[in-house]
């Protein structure tokens, strides 16, 4: 399920470079804090699906807000004389690896459920049989 | 097999997620560094990350070994057209023309008298120096365009010949001369009239006083008896140009 976004995440890059579509100059700059705002989001849909509390609306809303506003505030920081956009990448950076790590504990634990309920369905076959056969034993007996 | 469309669907954060996860991809690429944009992107970064950006400019052990292997190609090109020219007397003729535009154009090592110019940056400046204790591209663009107009036949700056298509321009710490980085001191060799590159350059008010404002060690100038000047190793293949094959009046 998660190899869809990433799938497209391929597809996206691909789009650009085959229309060649670069930034230039201090707006690459901007677009490149843009990114991170952008990464973050998309990595925080994951977890809040992990969660079960998706909602669409938060989502695509966070996405283009936070964007924007990484832009915004990395080309005010430029404006008026402060290296904002450090604090922008600052900010989003701690988030994705806040994300990052919280999306793999849930992974994580859906591996070690996954494996354990395998354990238990093959245990309870096995017992499942075991009973059975004794079942089918004490069956025989009874008739003779 | 289970359709995977119909887990899709029931999962509602896998459509906006993939989505979005395609504009910023997008993104990505649209923000990476490339050899078109870097060098109008250098500028907008700090220092140490400009530094290691700018390694991937020119991969310079390739390149010098590159420029050798030129050098090599040129010299044995020289040799097999003068090998050619003991053909006939026609030949030679035409040879000694194509010698002649080769001088021209900067394909062939040059000797003879000339001027040493020498431009280093102040090093009494303290750490925080002015903009007139540094050697600028400008200025090395400057000294070399005054060695031309005073009737220099051939320069170069540290080593790097400068032709009709070279360009010196400024690579954050460091200065380009055609994608060749050099550094302070620079030594520009100029082979010409021995005293009138010396008294065009010194004259008053001309290049060295106006070089030499913050410190008088940044720049000095020497008269040199035999002065070699290397060829020029660069591209000499033309992509977009043409030589029109009727010639207008």
């Amino acid at each position: 399920m998660i190899l869809i976004p990433i799938a497209c995440l391929m597809i996206g890059a691909l789009i650009a470079l085959v229309l060649r579509f670069h930034a230039d100059g201090s707006a690459a700059q901007y677009f490149a804090v843009a990114c991170l705002a952008g990464l973050d989001t998309v990595l925080g849909g994951i977890r809040s699906a992990h969660e079960n509390k998706f909602q669409n609306d938060v989502f695509l809303t966070g996405f283009f807000t936070n964007t924007i506003i990484a832009f915004i505030i990395a080309w005010l920081g430029d404006q008026i004389g402060i290296n904002l956009y450090v604090v922008v990448a600052l900010v989003f950076g701690m988030r994705i690896f806040n994300n990052l790590s919280i999306i793999r504990r849930y992974v994580l634990q859906n591996y070690i459920d996954l494996v354990s309920r395998h354990k238990r369905k093959r245990q309870e076959a096995e017992a499942q049989k075991e009973s059975s056969q004794t079942g089918a034993l004490s069956a025989a007996e009874g008739v003779e | 097999m289970v359709n995977p469309f119909v887990k899709i669907n029931n999962e509602k954060w896998v459509i906006p997620v993939s989505g979005l996860s395609m504009i910023l991809g997008f993104m990505f690429v649209a923000a990476w560094l490339t050899n078109d944009n870097r060098l109008n992107r250098l500028g907008f970064m700090s220092g140490d990350q400009r530094g290691r950006v700018q390694e991937n400019v020119v991969d310079l052990v390739t390149y010098q070994r590159l420029q050798q292997e030129v050098d090599m190609l040129r010299k044995k090109e020289s040799n097999l057209e003068q090998a050619v020219a003991h053909g006939s007397v026609g030949s030679q003729a035409l040879n000694e023309q194509l010698q002649d535009a080769k001088v021209m154009a900067g394909l062939t090592e040059l000797e003879g008298p000339g001027v040493k110019v020498t431009l280093r940056d102040n090093t009494k400046a303290g750490p925080f120096p002015k903009d007139s204790d540094l050697i600028h591209d400008v200025d090395l663009l400057r000294v070399t365009n005054e060695l031309f107009a005073a009737g220099a036949e051939a320069v170069s700056v540290n080593g790097e010949r400068l032709v009709s298509t070279s360009s010196i321009r400024c690579a954050g710490p460091t200065i380009l001369i055609d994608d060749v980085k050099v550094a302070s001191p620079f030594v520009v060799l100029a082979i010409g009239n021995q005293s009138v590159l010396y008294s065009s350059f010194t004259m008053n008010g001309g290049m060295m006083t106006e070089l030499a404002s913050a410190s008088p060690t940044m720049v000095s100038i020497s008269k040199e008896d035999n002065i070699r000047i290397p060829a020029y190793l660069g591209v000499t293949t033309t992509k977009t140009a043409k030589v029109p094959k009727v010639t207008t009046k």
